[in-house]
């Protein structure tokens, strides 16, 4: 891999850092090199004040990780004994003591009737019921339902990752008609596409097909614009939406069009070195959370969703050693000391990694706030126990993203409570307006905005 | 008061501008300063009516409803309150009179001048229908690009509620350039139909060994179970084992079978996989299958002791399922065959869906017997097809006629899939989930501009509803020629030019003026009524050549589309959303406390039809509107008459079936549907069942609580029942007012659990009781405590009791016209776009005056609807 060019003159003059990073400390995970806010970059073509506030729903820029580790977390491990602000932190959550306000953990939560063992994991983010019944359709997913709404702000709309996904058959993202959007698993490849400049070629093509999608807008606007003359005022407000809906989409067209033709940013850092096999899960899981950073301070996206696939991992390096057997004959511990030990030593690890990524958004800023502070960061699973299998009481982590944080709130363990609900607060809170989402009965309850 | 009077001349004056004081104006401000003044002034404004500030202007919408709303509760009586002095029944009869006249009055001076209904565009079932029939496609899925619509008065057919916003334009663009890909040639010439079989043994989708036992698969040949070949945990099944066949096979093929004893749960899924439809058409699917009966331990099959049902679905990656039919398997191989529509990459997937569907971690089997269990034992599948009725394909010449096609330089031709290298070549194929879309073929024209305006002309004057304008047409080939411009060959830009027409707003939303409709708006009103989509042919005719108008013409042509296989998309339609049959798969049976339901897809799936097929029976037969409530018959298979406790009904085909006279079954009200949908899978409550009835059935939505008022927590520890739980809350006046009517219904329906089984006693999840064991239809083993009984008897708000359902669907009975207004009612809204209006009250009046010496059948309501001058006019 090539090293970026630093040189900024070609690209404007909005960098505002531009830190030499050695391979090492990019793999070292302890810092990124930023590029430019490229909203800042675009304001000559978007002037108006409506305009400047259409760009950030929210008041400010919010974003979106999810992740879903498909064979669980250990509950016992996880759930703290006792709820509230001042919750004694368990065995998992001690790991991110360091960062106590930052996050709320969850107890009690499920998506309703989404069961069916391991073919929950695609319904982690849509909430589509029975997953594992013969006339099962998924449903669209959050980060794609926030995609189409503000997925034109950013160069890319969002991004679908994975980890041993399966073989691409795992995802968390699911298109509005239950279509399957399949994860990217190399680090490096994706670091090349979000910041690696592409051929002209590609970038011309994508031009036209917005070009004629703007055509097409042109026509059919006109169109309503001379019916609507001839209706009455009931009537014509119908087509004056339509007409106003035909604007809108435009004017995305138009964005996606400029980004198209503004150069990607640069990273200082070199691109990551793909680990050699499954077997480096953890490895693998940290680099995408390196990539993750990158595309959120860097604004090349908002949105992400991580697919952390252990049914298909091997016996995998834990703490420079390898597991006995492949995870998920770990998950299915059957209460064996040996295999509980091995998979405390995942679930931990992943505890680390996340208290890294936390520090990490913390240390740099947008606009004077830590970066954490606009980045919603959920870490969950599908499954509650995976050793029964069972889809309730789903141990959930929640981080960052302008929240009041700091507590451990427990919902009922037998009529658990939806965990639909947070994506409606996380929709509420990306400035989108939704008071619902697939089986959501309201928002968070107890979970406050700051 | 005196300040009031002076208000109120002041406001009289006022009046006159906008409506003439005369003799009923002056009647009507004496009635209310001597009835209503005293509760409804500036000072006390009872119920948030303050009478000596409201105008009486009703050109304005929020004053023309307060006025109607007055108008109602006094006619209904509810005002001037019982216990106060109330006027003589000649004071009210006039004071309801001298409201209701200029009402309705100004009513029709703003539905002449402006329409019932306001604009309304497709809503997504429509689009999808429209662009079916359009092209030709009967599977095309369009529908889940499109956002979910918004519902008025229940229905998802009223403009005001047929939002657009820019996710749903941007997703008519994808949807109308999908559905025109789509409908695009598959290749230049003609594709030869083949006829192929697909042995079960020869599939890799058929051998299944994760697991216990109970979830494999396992070869037989007559019925001899063949060894296992090394796969994982299979090492139990120790049969003596004639080799595997080898490639030249020397036995009968026809005593070959795969045996299953589940029916589908990951892993067990089990597919005819060598098989992927290789183009969107129609093919006949034949299968040959018996059931059988496996040992306890795994080693010996024997004669089946019942026939199976199967369940056919299409299974596209990823995740894509489609049910295609269902049969009976009997106990001799069966052959059963389906006449289907295939999407490209679509391979089958057949189900015994009567067998356990084994979920981990428990895998025991609930139709296990001493001796064994059932199994189903699969032999082939023959695949002939693709077949087409024309070619090129109808949605092709729709878009480019007879014009010369070529294949794409890059394209291979169409893979049949009918060897079994090459069908796993398509499969593997499809494991990447790379069913190719893109466009395999490209027309030939030799002069660009002279072809693309015709062709141009030709597709808007088809799809349009009128004649498109020039103006139209020179805008949609101005996006032609900008693909053009931006390298596009022919083909893709005039699919590019179609998308905008099929997105377009005079393509989506219905034109429809003020007044009379003119015969393609009748004729639109009458097909998406009646088949939910775009009128065919002749009605197209009849409506160009004005004869649509003719009242014995129209009468005619609305029986002919009831009578329409179509016309299902109509009771589809209606019912989704009338009786919310769309809502049946929201919840589900609760998995600790109904595990014997749990994922019991044939159950949902006959309750779903039988709503469905009984809502058509009414309308085929013309039967009396009070089928509703209760009917001498249902229309059931053999799950259903298991749920409803009925015998001597077998087989998975639904069909008519008389009940005992002393049956509690009969009507919709004690339909498996109807009692799933308003259940929540785990409780029943008498407030939601009995709510649900009185705005569905009955047409009498129930206020909405008041504000602050906790909902009752359901409980199911099992020491108190929901009655006595709502005995409390109705000793409160106020809750009593409104509760009084709406739950005794429920009671009555508090006998049948959350699928529609009859039940004595509450399930309760406890620890004392007599404790019920079983095992589930998910092979879990459950047990749950015998709760509390149930009582179903009830006080109607008149003082009528009744003991059970039975005697509540007497009570019912007793009003007809109730039920018939309602189903009136809402057959309107459906049909013409608006929620019921105050002047459509003497229609609806004369409607069932009209029908009530026959009971007011079912058939006969749509024909009145569509004659009156609620569907003839916008």
């Amino acid at each position: 891999m090539k090293k970026q060019p630093t040189n900024a003159s070609s690209i404007g003059p909005n960098f505002i850092n531009k830190r030499a990073i050695s391979r090492r400390r990019f793999l070292r995970g302890t810092g990124v090199a930023l590029s430019l806010p490229l909203l800042d970059a675009m304001r000559p073509a978007f002037t108006s004040a409506a305009e400047e506030a259409a760009k950030n729903p929210g008041g400010k820029p919010r974003r979106m990780l999810a992740v879903c580790n498909n064979l669980g977390i250990l509950p016992g491990e996880f759930f703290p004994k006792n709820s509230g602000r001042d919750y004694v932190a368990s065995p998992y959550l001690e790991h991110l003591q360091d960062h106590r306000n930052e996050f709320t953990s969850f107890e009690g939560v499920w998506h309703p009737d989404v069961d069916g063992g391991h073919p929950a994991d695609i319904c982690f983010l849509t909430a589509a019921p029975h997953p594992g019944r013969g006339g099962f359709r998924n449903t669209i997913s959050l980060d794609q339902f926030m995609a189409e709404r503000i997925g034109h702000l950013t160069r890319v709309p969002n991004l679908n990752l994975g980890v041993n996904a399966g073989r691409g058959s795992r995802t968390l993202s699911w298109s509005s008609t239950g279509v399957r959007l399949p994860v990217e698993e190399s680090a490096s490849e994706v670091f090349k596409r979000l910041f690696i400049q592409g051929t002209p070629e590609e970038a011309e093509s994508q031009i036209r097909k917005l070009k004629i999608g703007q055509s097409i807008l042109d026509s059919v606007g006109e169109q309503a614009d001379d019916l609507r003359r001839e209706l009455g005022p009931r009537d014509r407000g119908r087509l004056d939406q339509y007409f106003t809906s035909v604007r809108e989409l435009e004017k995305r067209m138009a964005m996606s069009r400029e980004w198209e033709k503004q150069p990607k940013p640069i990273v200082t850092a070199e691109a990551p070195v793909d680990p050699p096999g499954p077997s480096f899960y953890m490895e693998k899981t940290r680099l995408l959370y390196d990539i993750a950073q990158l595309a959120f301070e860097t604004d090349t996206t908002r949105l992400i969703t991580i697919m952390l696939d252990g049914v298909s991992t091997p016996a995998l390096m834990i703490d420079g050693e390898k597991t006995t057997s492949d995870y998920h004959d770990l998950s299915h511990h059957g209460k064996s000391k040996s295999k509980l030990d091995q998979l405390k030593a995942i679930d931990t690890g992943h505890m680390k990694l996340l208290a890294d990524l936390f520090t990490k958004l913390k240390s740099v800023s947008e606009e004077g706030e830590p970066l954490l502070d606009r980045s919603m960061i959920l870490f969950g699973t599908n499954f509650g126990n995976a050793n029964s299998h069972v889809c309730t009481n789903l141990p959930t982590l929640f981080a960052g993203g302008g929240f009041k944080h700091g507590q451990h709130i427990a919902y009922d363990t037998y009529r658990n409570y939806p965990l639909s609900n947070l994506f409606v607060s996380m929709l509420q809170r990306m400035g989108l307006e939704s008071d619902r989402f697939a089986t959501s009965t309201g928002t968070m309850r107890g979970l406050e905005m700051v | 008061m005196n300040q009031a009077i002076v208000l109120l001349l002041g406001m009289l004056a006022i009046l006159e501008v906008t409506f003439p004081l005369h003799a009923d104006a002056a009647d009507r401000e004496s009635f209310i300063q001597k009835n209503c003044i005293e509760c409804h002034d500036a000072a006390t404004k009872e119920g948030g009516l303050d009478l000596t500030s409201l105008k009486f202007n009703l050109v304005e919408p929020d004053n023309f409803n307060n006025w109607a709303r007055i108008h109602d509760r006094v006619a209904k009586g509810e005002m001037p309150p019982p216990d106060s002095q109330r006027p003589t029944a000649a004071e009210l009869e006039g004071f309801v009179n001298d409201l209701s006249t200029p009402l309705i009055a100004a009513d029709r001076e703003r539905i002449a001048k402006e329409g019932r209904s306001t604009r309304r565009r497709m809503n997504r079932y429509e689009y999808e229908n429209t662009l079916r029939d359009l092209l030709g496609i009967p599977v095309l899925e369009v529908r889940d690009f499109l956002p979910e619509d918004n519902q008025i008065s229940g229905f998802n057919k009223v403009g005001d509620g047929l939002d657009v916003s820019h996710v749903q334009m941007a997703r008519y663009l994808k949807a109308a350039d999908f559905a025109l890909r789509n409908a695009l040639s598959p290749q230049s010439d003609p594709i030869e139909a083949t006829t192929t079989r697909y042995y079960a043994w020869d599939q890799r989708g058929f051998p299944k060994g994760a697991g216990p036992t109970i979830r494999m698969t396992f070869k037989m040949l007559g019925y001899e179970l063949q060894a296992r070949s090394g796969r994982r945990g299979g090492a139990n099944v120790a049969t003596p084992t004639p080799p595997a066949p080898s490639p030249e096979v020397t036995h009968d093929r026809e005593k070959e079978s795969y045996v299953i004893v589940t029916s589908t749960y990951e892993p067990a899924e089990i597919q005819f996989n060598s098989f992927r439809a290789p183009v969107t058409a129609r093919y006949k699917l034949k299968f040959s299958a018996f059931s059988m009966w496996m040992s306890t331990d795994f080693t010996k099959a024997s004669v089946g002791h019942c026939s199976e049902p199967m369940t056919v679905y299409s299974d596209r990656n990823p995740s894509l399922f489609r049910r295609l039919g269902s049969f009976d398997v009997g106990v001799e191989p069966t052959i059963n065959e389906i006449d289907v529509w295939l999407i490209t990459g679509e391979t089958i997937r057949p189900d015994a869906a009567r067998l356990v569907r084994c979920r981990p971690p428990e895998f025991k089997n609930p139709l296990a017997e001493a001796d064994g269990m059932p199994g189903m034992a699969f032999q082939w599948m023959e695949v002939e097809g693709p077949l087409f009725d024309q070619w090129p394909p109808p949605g092709h010449k729709v878009m480019f006629g007879d014009m010369p096609i070529v294949n794409r330089p890059t394209v291979e031709p169409v893979d049949r899939g009918d060897r079994g290298d090459r069908g796993d070549r398509a499969e593997r194929g499809g494991r990447r989930g790379a069913v190719d879309f893109s466009p395999k073929v490209e027309v030939v024209s030799n002069n660009h501009e002279a072809d693309s305006e015709v062709l141009m002309r030709r597709f808007m004057e088809r799809v349009y509803q009128n004649p498109p304008r020039e103006v139209d047409v020179q805008r949609f080939l101005r996006v032609y020629k900008n693909a053009l411009g931006e390298g596009y060959n022919f083909t893709d830009a005039m699919i590019a030019s179609y998308t905008g027409v099929l997105s377009s707003p005079a393509f989506i939303y219905f034109d429809e003026k003020p007044g009379r409709l003119p015969g393609r708006a009748l004729a639109d009103r009458l097909a998406f009524m009646l088949w939910n989509s775009t009128p065919d042919e002749e009605l197209l005719q009849l409506a160009a050549s004005g004869e649509l108008q003719n009242p014995d013409v129209l009468r005619q042509q609305t029986q002919r589309l009831l009578d329409h296989s179509k016309s299902r998309q109509f009771v589809n339609a209606f019912l989704d959303y009338w009786l919310d049959l769309r809502l049946i798969e929201a919840t589900s049976p609760d998995t600790f406390m109904y595990p014997d339901y749990e994922l019991d897809d044939l159950l949902v799936e006959s309750q779903l039809e039988e709503t469905q097929l009984f809502f058509s029976e009414l309308l085929k037969r013309n039967l009396p509107s009070s089928s509703l409530i209760s009917s001498d018959f249902a229309v059931i298979n053999e799950r259903l008459a298991d749920l409803y406790e009925i015998s001597g009904v077998e087989g998975t085909v639904l069909r008519p079936v008389s009940l005992p006279i002393d049956s509690i079954r009969g009507g919709l009200l004690t339909q498996g549907a109807v009692l799933k949908i308003t259940a929540n899978g785990t409780t029943t409550s008498p407030v939601i069942r009995g709510g649900w009835i009185m705005s569905r059935l009955l047409g009498q939505p129930p206020p909405p609580p008041p504000e602050k008022v906790p909902v009752i927590e359901a409980d199911i520890r099992g020491a108190t029942t929901i009655r006595e739980q709502l005995a409390k809350h109705r000793s409160d006046a106020l809750c009593n007012s409104c509760h009084r009517n709406i739950d005794p219904v429920g009671f009555a329906l508090e006998g049948f659990d959350v699928m529609g089984a009859r039940r004595e006693r509450y399930r309760a999840m406890t620890d004392e009781g007599s404790a019920v064991k079983g095992i589930g239809h998910n092979g879990q083993r459950y047990t749950h405590r015998d709760g509390l009984p149930v009582d179903s008897s009830g006080q109607l708000p008149d003082g009528r009791e009744f003991s059970d359902v039975r005697q509540l669907k007497q009570c019912l009975l007793e009003n007809q016209e109730q039920v018939a207004r309602n189903l009136l009612q809402q057959l309107i809204v459906y049909s013409t776009g608006s929620p019921i209006q105050f002047s459509d009250r003497p229609v609806v009046a004369k409607i069932l005056e009209r029908t009530k010496a026959d009971g007011y059948p079912v058939r006969s309501l749509v024909h009145e609807i569509v004659q009156s001058d609620l569907f003839l006019n916008k």
